[in-house]
């Protein structure tokens, strides 16, 4: 699975700190899942869709081998 | 408001841990050196166990107020724990079969140590998984 955070994060100027704080968990969890060492549950998803105002499918999209 | 729920269930562990550590400590010192009646020993040997009772509890209600990288963490840490504890009786145990089995490293005391210390290898290992 790869993600496009680290972009839409850039986009909003936001540091993974200010992203947990927008999505309630830590900035560890927000390093975890940027770098694609741990995916998210659906609700998590969608929160972090709604903070940057795009869909889910904009920041997470399945690879080849998914 | 999650925050301040998160960090007042983490102050909670910390303090009921600290509890546990105080009574336990003190009880087997006087359980083993004090010269005690036995019921006198099984009396006093409730109230470390209450407290970890209370310390597990509250650990257990901790772990739902973690976000879900830091519940995946713990849950591999005690899955690690757990299999090299199955690993470590199953060495206990064939070493008593075959008879060669020390009792001086392998008393319930010595063995409380290994489970704690098996629970904090898994919990780095989980951690330097994922968390950099």
């Amino acid at each position: 699975m790869k993600n496009t955070i680290k972009v839409e994060r850039a986009k909003k100027n936001w540091t993974q700190a200010d992203l947990a704080t927008h999505i309630g968990i830590s900035r560890q969890a927000v390093n975890a899942i940027e770098t694609g060492k741990f995916v998210p549950s659906t609700v998590l998803a969608l929160r972090m869709a709604t903070a940057f105002e795009c869909t889910v499918e904009v920041l997470f999209q399945l690879e080849d081998n998914n | 408001m999650e925050t301040t729920i998160k960090k007042k269930a983490e102050k909670r562990t910390i303090i009921t841990a600290l509890i546990w550590g105080v009574t336990y400590l003190p009880i087997i010192y006087l359980i083993k050196h004090g010269g005690l009646d036995k019921g006198v020993s099984v009396m006093l040997s409730v109230i470390p166990i209450i407290t970890f009772i209370i310390y597990i509890y509250s650990y257990i209600k901790q772990m739902g107020t973690l976000d879900e990288v830091k519940q995946r963490i713990q849950f591999e840490a005690v899955v690690i724990g757990f299999a090299l504890s199955l690993l470590l009786m199953l060495v206990l145990c064939l070493l008593d079969v075959a008879g060669v089995l020390n009792d001086k490293y392998a008393g319930f005391a010595y063995l409380e140590m290994y489970l704690m210390a098996f629970y904090f290898i898994g919990l780095f290992i989980a951690r330097r998984k994922y968390i950099v």
